[in-house]
């Protein structure tokens, strides 16, 4: 029988006093690089507070398995998604803004190829759905855009203006997006929410710029479902 | 994403590198009023050392297509690789914009 993991919290760019006490009420120890750990069955939270995002890169490895950045939640909401992070092989939690700027999804890919290996085309097509998702969850979702529509330079002007003008929307750049990413023998499944008005996708019935992200999705997956009115992506990929 | 143009055998190439994704859309946008600037009738885009393209980059393709063949000039993709092979062949953009090996 396998080891039961040992859970713990980490922190980069938070204070510590608060780690101290979200460790308390989490009941989660807090994890030390240079302290007594089983490796191989430790698994580490990190709570993301400020000025990470130019080592993010090396945080996405073993043995860090969750991914929370904090913004401006409250301890409450914090410990929430502390738990959902528990119960998830792997677990991210970000801002809109945030993951507009990171590459989420060869992040992830990266940590989920370092605990199961992967085929070449097994890790493109997951990269491909996982980054189509939140594509459509940061866009379609929080940001409640339409894509770029005509094939025109015009329209990928208007595109970039309304971007830029949506992400500069605090209340818009600071809902989040979740990846919860479940690992068994055969397969892997992730799930990407987001806090938009919810999006349900349509067949493309001419050429346009944009509307094509779900036919992606359907090609790099073998099966998926759009849940929760459109603010949920759940799909399944064979390993 | 990044790319450089150099005019050859009366045709601009251009070498795309990096990962073309819907965040480009501000140098797609300069790209595509270069192609659409230069004197070239045949502006080819070569491929083979872009890693990685979206939904919305192969949109972007497709806007290039379009203001090109509205001045009359051909857009080509080439040696296309990797995951870019893959998902050309998926949208079935072949279609659309000639490709070439």
């Amino acid at each position: 029988m396998a080891p039961t993991p040992t859970v713990a919290l980490h922190c980069l760019g938070f204070p510590t006093e608060r780690l101290q006490q979200l460790s308390r009420a989490s009941g989660l120890p807090v994890w030390h690089s240079e302290g007594d750990w089983n490796d191989s069955t430790t698994r580490v939270v990190l709570l993301l507070g400020h000025a990470w995002e130019d080592q993010a890169a090396s945080y996405f490895a073993l043995p860090y398995s969750a991914w929370i950045e904090v913004a401006a939640l409250a301890d409450q909401p914090i410990l929430e998604l502390v738990e959902r992070a528990v119960a998830a092989s792997f677990y991210a939690s970000f801002t809109t803004i945030t993951a507009n700027r990171l590459n989420l999804a060869g992040q992830i890919l990266v940590a989920i190829a370092a605990q199961r290996p992967l085929s070449e085309v097994c890790r493109d097509n997951i990269e491909l759905a996982l980054h189509e998702a939140l594509c459509n969850a940061l866009l379609h979702g929080n940001l409640q855009m339409d894509g770029i529509g005509d094939l025109s330079v015009d329209a990928l002007e208007r595109f970039s203006r309304n971007l830029m003008h949506r992400i500069a929307d605090h209340d818009l750049a600071n809902r989040r997006i979740d990846i919860i990413c479940e690992i068994d023998t055969v397969s892997v499944t992730i799930d990407v929410s987001d806090q938009g008005g919810g999006y349900i996708p349509k067949p493309i019935t001419e050429p346009k710029a944009s509307g094509r992200g779900f036919e992606l999705i359907a090609a790099s997956c073998l099966s998926y479902q759009v849940l929760d009115g459109g603010r949920r992506v759940s799909m399944r990929f064979l390993v | 994403m990044d790319y450089t143009i150099a005019t050859k055998d009366h045709e601009a190439q251009v070498l795309m590198t990096g990962r073309l994704t819907f965040n480009d859309h501000a140098k797609l946008r300069a790209l595509i009023k270069e192609m659409l600037q230069n004197a070239s009738k045949r502006q080819v885009l070569d491929l083979s050392a872009l890693e990685f393209v979206d939904s919305a980059g192969i949109g972007m393709l497709l806007i290039a297509r379009e203001e090109l063949s509205n001045l009359d000039k051909q857009f080509v993709l080439r040696k296309a690789t990797g995951q870019v092979k893959r998902v050309l062949t998926v949208a079935q953009l072949g279609k659309l914009i000639t490709i070439e090996d």
